[in-house]
């Protein structure tokens, strides 16, 4: 499985939906803020990888977290 | 459209929340029989200008849609510790309360009072309204519990 591939299902796994696009953002999937760090924890734990916290208040859409994640990944 | 947060000062903030202040007071505000909102602007102009103040403002385009702000002083008890930041107020629009705005918020607090040398925060949270579990999960440490009484 691509590393981008594996994010999108962490993704998907945390947010608990079989359905997601990366265009969709985090306020119309009807989370709360505890959720939406929920949410982060997770995809973290599940990636091994820590999100800068100057990073997080960009996170608008999960195409949004994916690059992120992508700019983590390539600095290894 | 997305929000941003930035830090802003008092003069470029006050005019855009003068309308949500009483929204802020309607929903939140404890005794309101007996206290009544009445902000004491010059002083907060004041205390912006004495360099007191750190305000981060959560902007939806240009409109103001929530702030947080405190006040950065030097403890009194441990002065040699760096400046401390005491959260004022804090409050979102509830139609902002989705996709982890609150908690963007909080993350941007933190980053631009480190950036800016606070070496500790205060922050409380209403019983009635209770964020404690966000807090929580955003490494924050409950340190004490505030009791009132109106007398």
């Amino acid at each position: 499985m691509g590393s981008m591939t594996k994010a999108f299902e962490a993704i998907k796994q945390a947010l608990g939906r079989e359905v997601l696009l990366p265009n969709d953002r985090f306020d119309s999937l009807g989370l709360d803020s505890l959720e939406f760090l929920e949410v982060l924890l997770e995809v973290q734990s599940a990636l091994s990888i820590a999100i800068p916290d100057g990073k997080i208040s960009g996170l608008n859409t999960v195409a949004d977290l994916l690059k992120v994640i992508d700019e983590l990944q390539l600095q290894g | 459209m997305n929000c941003s947060f930035k830090v802003e000062r008092w003069a470029e903030f006050v005019h855009d929340a003068k309308p949500i202040f009483p929204v802020h007071y309607a929903e939140l505000a404890l005794d309101q029989d007996k206290i009544k909102l009445d902000l004491d602007f010059d002083r907060y102009e004041e205390m912006d200008a004495a360099g007191m103040l750190h305000i981060v403002t959560v902007r939806f385009g240009p409109q103001l849609v929530g702030y947080w702000i405190g006040m950065v002083v030097p403890h009194l008890h441990y002065g040699n510790a760096g400046p401390m930041c005491w959260t004022d107020i804090y409050f979102l629009l509830p139609e902002f309360r989705k996709g982890g705005c609150g908690a963007k918020l909080l993350i941007e607090v933190e980053c631009t009072l480190k950036a800016r040398g606070v070496v500790k925060a205060y922050l409380s949270t209403k019983v009635h309204q209770d964020h404690s579990e966000l807090f929580s999960k955003l490494g924050w440490k409950l340190s004490d519990k505030v009791f009132t009484k109106v007398l």
